[in-house]
């Protein structure tokens, strides 16, 4: 069987978990380092409901630019991910089960989950789980959350995080990302990863590493934190949430480009923790997904915000 | 008739080191439940695999054992009213004992009167005990993480899948996270399909074999040894194991295969330690050496997989190394090209500790402390600027590419880039030298400049933490602290290097000026306890007296070296019956003392004994003080030892505390002078006791 293209992937990914009852949805449309940041699993990872999900997110890491030059590094990079509230019983043979849609049989390799538990202090949050590794390759990072902004995850969500690149450089046997076929046109000939960003990695990693005004960014970044409390204080969980992200991805570029002092680091990073756990603790204050505290949706005095 | 008895605990993939504690653990837990329970048995046995735990008792009593047992409750008096009606505490006693308050005994006990339950059954069926016993079991195991999963409550270290418990061929229902034990087992995740019945709790070991599983520990562990070696000298090589690796590649797998795979012999040229820190920390491989010791292009894999399927594993495993290394190598040429005094600026972009600032201040500071520290040793010119720059570099590596993506290299990495840089190999030995000794009885640096830097280096990080108030309390050393101190001290005491801690302290601190605000006199004092105590552990460790110890610290604190050397010489004269004489009429001569009368005596009092103790005296003086001077502890000692005669003597013959206050003054006085003796060797007065 000819391997799958880098779209055929995805698509397959996608039917399989929307097979599973998944709510499949498109990347978030704002800057985030993982796809664990994207709201449809932070914040839905809280409270009681169920909840299942599968999206690709792609993910920005500044700091980790190489121009386009190294064959396995991205600062722009794509994450499959699925979230599944409460996790259910088979959800690991549910995930094998993906594997081998995609075209790696398990049986035919040396698999193993290898202890990795996960925690992001920014937003309070941790969960147990493994890395899988696939004959040596990390490809996947398996989760279950148990807590979230502080919060005790009640049922607990398992989160699965493919690596898109990996997996699809593995699946198609290329040594460089930019060789990954994204899709075989009708005559045969393909379209490449590297034909799809390489300009893109060239350009974003000069502007990570050399162009962004370090100024302008730390004004944005002031900018949107003001706008983040503001927000969460007129009572509007997911725009407050969203600005603390984009902080975060400020913060995040301002280190690539070296412009923050040693002794500023930790402060930057406890502005954004208080406006990321804020924005948790209201969510499941205003009752997660079916709530909302924003002024006439709760007191029903004025018109719901459309 | 004896019952066998099988007990498994399905659970996804078990981290390795959680997995080696529960086996262990429910040994033990399994034993003390079975003595709770009445219950005999034979021999209790315990496999771990990543999905499973596994419990077998063989040889379980077919039935609890009777109970048979009085247990004493209060005494008569207050368990009873005056009128006979029982008290709440009688009452008390017999519901918690589970009988009635009329079917307490009485019973005398040491001269007391008591009521007694007396507590009997016949003891039930093994198999109505069990279910009880072995769900209490799983959830008593105790993790040091543990997790929740769907909508369950239970905690475990990962999510139980199954129960399977098997008393012979009946199903012990056991239960634990809303699942309920029966006869299936699983096999191994993806070599073998479905479910598998077993019959009979002897029938588990082949339903595993079935299953292509290998549950027990150490039967993997033998199988992956015994692998390793046979494929190594296939290869006409020797692998190289790190414990550490090999006990964590046993709780990986279920299923072990071992085999040899290679990559390109022209990564090579990359530094080994990379190489083997990518294959070993990334991979769990284990590479390979010939002959001489030189590392070879081929490693060991463990793996998971189907057995017949191994050179395709392989192939893919090649892949992942080929991408690790090229990324190594690649890190490395880069570092090569940026090249290392680039790096030194750079270090103000990395924290040492947030109140203390960067590590470009705390390598500065280095410079100046390795510098007063070679003076101090009496280190040579050459010496000496090579340690002032491995200071200057010590530190470079952390901000490399190689460092960053391998941590545990620091330092090795500082050695190679030093050495490319064109700098001598004294100074790229210092570099990788400073972080020694690492650990309890790690080789301290061999290089005088390793020593000064590693020395400077930990007193350095000491003063400054201890500056900022955060001195280690009780079991809270976040800075290794320690760690660090005996790390200087070893330095002192098995590595040659001469130091003084007061001075180097100093000097240390003089680094912090204006960095932080702290009372030098206290912290500085704080600092010198903290060093001393770590250096009375360390030569009470040695088998030395702890009160030998006391007495050569009270007097030489500040050179650790010179206080290992007097407490030898002590220990040895102490065991002499003339120096324990000594002692003894020093300890006496200690508390007739009376500083008031001064050390000046008119021999024209004196008789005899006196002026013959007197001779003996003068005499000793300069002798003994120019021994000390010299170092030679055990010259003067054995000068002191040879004042037994005169001061035994003085004491038989003459009464100190004489009517003549003249007289008196004159012995108090002589005393004084013989005391003092002692004083500039150690504190005597701190003695306990004999010699041993």
């Amino acid at each position: 069987m000819k391997p799958l293209s880098f779209q055929d992937i995805i698509l397959t990914l996608s039917r399989y978990w929307a097979d599973q009852g998944c709510v499949v949805m498109q990347p978030y449309d704002t800057e985030v380092g993982a796809g664990t940041s994207h709201p449809a699993t932070l914040l839905r990872a809280l409270g009681p409901d169920d909840w299942r999900c599968a999206y690709v997110q792609p993910s920005r890491r500044p700091a980790d630019g190489r121009y386009g030059e190294n064959p396995n590094r991205l600062q722009h990079y794509y994450q499959f991910q699925v979230l599944l509230k409460p996790s259910p019983d088979d959800v690991l043979d549910l995930y094998f089960g993906s594997l081998r849609a995609i075209g790696i049989d398990p049986a035919e390799h040396d698999m193993r989950l290898v202890e990795d538990d996960w925690e992001n202090p920014t937003v309070g949050a941790w969960g147990l789980g493994w890395e899988v590794w696939l004959n040596g390759m990390e490809c996947t990072q398996f989760t279950y959350f148990q807590q979230v902004g502080g919060i005790e995850c009640d049922p607990v969500p398992a989160e699965i995080t493919y690596g898109l690149e990996r997996l699809a450089m593995y699946i198609q046997g290329v040594d460089s990302v930019y060789d990954i076929t994204w899709v075989e046109r009708p005559d045969g000939t393909a379209t490449k990863y590297g034909d799809v960003y390489l300009r893109n990695e060239r350009e974003q990693s000069a502007y990570n590493f050399e162009i962004a005004d370090t100024d302008r960014l730390r004004r944005l970044f002031d900018e949107h934190e003001a706008e983040s409390r503001r927000t969460l204080e007129a009572g509007a969980v997911l725009p407050a949430y969203e600005q603390a992200l984009k902080c975060s991805h400020i913060f995040n570029l301002l280190d690539a480009r070296g412009a923050i002092a040693v002794t500023e680091r930790m402060n930057f990073i406890l502005r954004i923790r208080t406006l990321a756990k804020g924005a948790a603790e209201a969510w499941v204050a205003t009752g997660g997904a079916a709530g909302g505290a924003v002024h006439g949706a709760v007191s029903g005095t004025e018109g719901s915000v459309e | 008739m004896a019952r066998d008895l099988v007990f498994e605990i399905g659970v996804e993939e078990i981290p390795s080191a959680p997995l080696y504690a529960a086996t262990t653990q429910l040994t033990s837990l399994a034993a003390a439940a079975l003595k709770d329970a009445r219950l005999g048995y034979g021999e209790i046995r315990v496999a771990g695999a990543p999905r499973r735990l596994v419990l077998i008792v063989e040889g379980l009593a077919e039935r609890q054992d009777d109970l048979d047992m009085r247990v004493k409750g209060p005494s008569v008096k207050a368990a009873f009213q005056d009128n006979g009606d029982p008290t709440g505490a009688a009452m008390g006693f017999a519901r918690g004992k589970g009988i009635d308050v009329s079917e307490l005994e009485r019973g005398e006990e040491s001269g007391g009167e008591y009521v007694y339950a007396h507590l009997r059954s016949s003891g039930l069926p093994v198999a109505e005990v069990l279910p009880a016993v072995l769900s209490k079991l799983v959830g008593d195991l105790d993790w040091p993480k543990s997790q929740r999963w769907g909508r369950g409550s239970a905690r475990f270290i990962r999510p139980v899948r199954w129960l399977l418990a098997l008393l012979d061929a009946d199903i012990v229902p056991v239960t634990f996270a809303g699942l309920t034990a029966g006869r299936t087992t699983y096999g191994h995740r993806f070599l073998s399909e479905g479910a598998i019945d077993v019959p009979a709790a002897a029938d588990l070991a082949l339903a595993h074999e079935r299953g292509k599983v290998i549950a027990d520990g150490e039967t993997r562990a033998q199988i992956i040894r015994e692998g390793i070696e046979a494929v190594a000298a296939q290869a006409g090589f020797t692998a190289v194991v790190p414990e550490k690796v090999f006990a964590e590649v046993v709780n990986l797998v279920e299923y072990p295969s071992v085999a040899v795979a290679g990559f390109d012999a022209a990564f090579l040229r990359v530094p080994r330690e990379i190489l083997e820190t990518a294959m070993e920390s990334h991979q769990r491989y284990f590479p390979l050496q010939d002959a001489e010791g030189g590392l070879t292009n081929a490693f060991v894999v463990v793996h998971n997989g189907d057995p017949d399927r191994t050179d395709a594993i392989l192939r893919g495993h090649e892949r992942v190394i080929r991408a690790r290394l090229s990324d190594a190598a690649f890190f490395y040429d880069e570092d090569l090209a940026a090249g290392m005094e680039g790096w030194v600026a750079r270090l103000e972009s990395a924290v040492f500790q947030e109140k203390l600032g960067t590590v470009a201040a705390k390598v500065a500071r280095l410079e100046k402390l390795t510098a007063a520290l070679a003076v101090m040793h009496g280190a040579g010119p050459d010496e000496s600027a090579a340690a002032v720059r491995a200071a200057h570099l010590c530190k470079a590596d952390l901000v490399s590419h190689a460092v960053v993506e391998f941590p545990t290299l620091q330092g090795v990495m500082g050695r190679y880039y030093a050495l490319a840089a064109g700098e001598s190999a004294a100074v790229a030995d210092a570099v990788l030298e400073h972080y020694r000794p690492r650990f309890a009885g790690d080789a301290v640096p061999a290089s005088v400049a390793g020593l000064l830097v590693s020395c400077a280096d930990k007193l350095d990080t000491i003063c400054g933490i201890f500056a900022l108030g955060q001195a280690p309390t009780g079991s809270a050393d976040p800075f290794a602290l320690r760690r660090a101190a005996i790390g200087v001290l070893a330095m002192v005491l098995d590595g040659g290097l001469k130091t003084h801690l007061d001075e180097a302290i100093g000097t240390a601190f003089a680094g912090y000026a204006g960095v932080v605000d702290f009372d030098l006199d206290e912290v500085g004092a704080a600092v010198k306890s903290f060093i001393t105590g770590r250096l009375e552990t360390m030569l009470r460790d040695r088998g030395f007296a702890y009160d030998s110890v006391d007495a050569v610290l009270a007097v030489a604190a500040d050179d650790p070296a010179d206080a290992l050397a007097r407490t030898q010489a002590l220990e040895s004269a102490r065991a002499t019956d003339a120096m324990a004489d000594v002692a003894v009429a020093f300890s006496r001569a200690k508390n007739l003392s009376d500083t008031e009368v001064g050390s000046t005596y008119d021999r024209a009092l004196m008789g005899p004994s006196e002026t013959t103790l007197a001779d003996a005296i003068e005499a000793a003086e300069g002798r003994i003080a120019g021994a000390v001077a010299k170092a030679d502890y055990e010259g003067a000692l054995a000068l002191l030892a040879g004042l037994r005669a005169p001061i035994d003597a003085f004491f038989t013959d003459v009464l100190v505390m004489d009517a003549d206050e003249r007289l008196r003054g004159m012995r108090l006085a002589l005393l004084n002078r013989f005391t003092a003796l002692f004083d500039g060797v150690a504190d005597f007065a701190r003695l306990q006791g004999p010699a041993r």
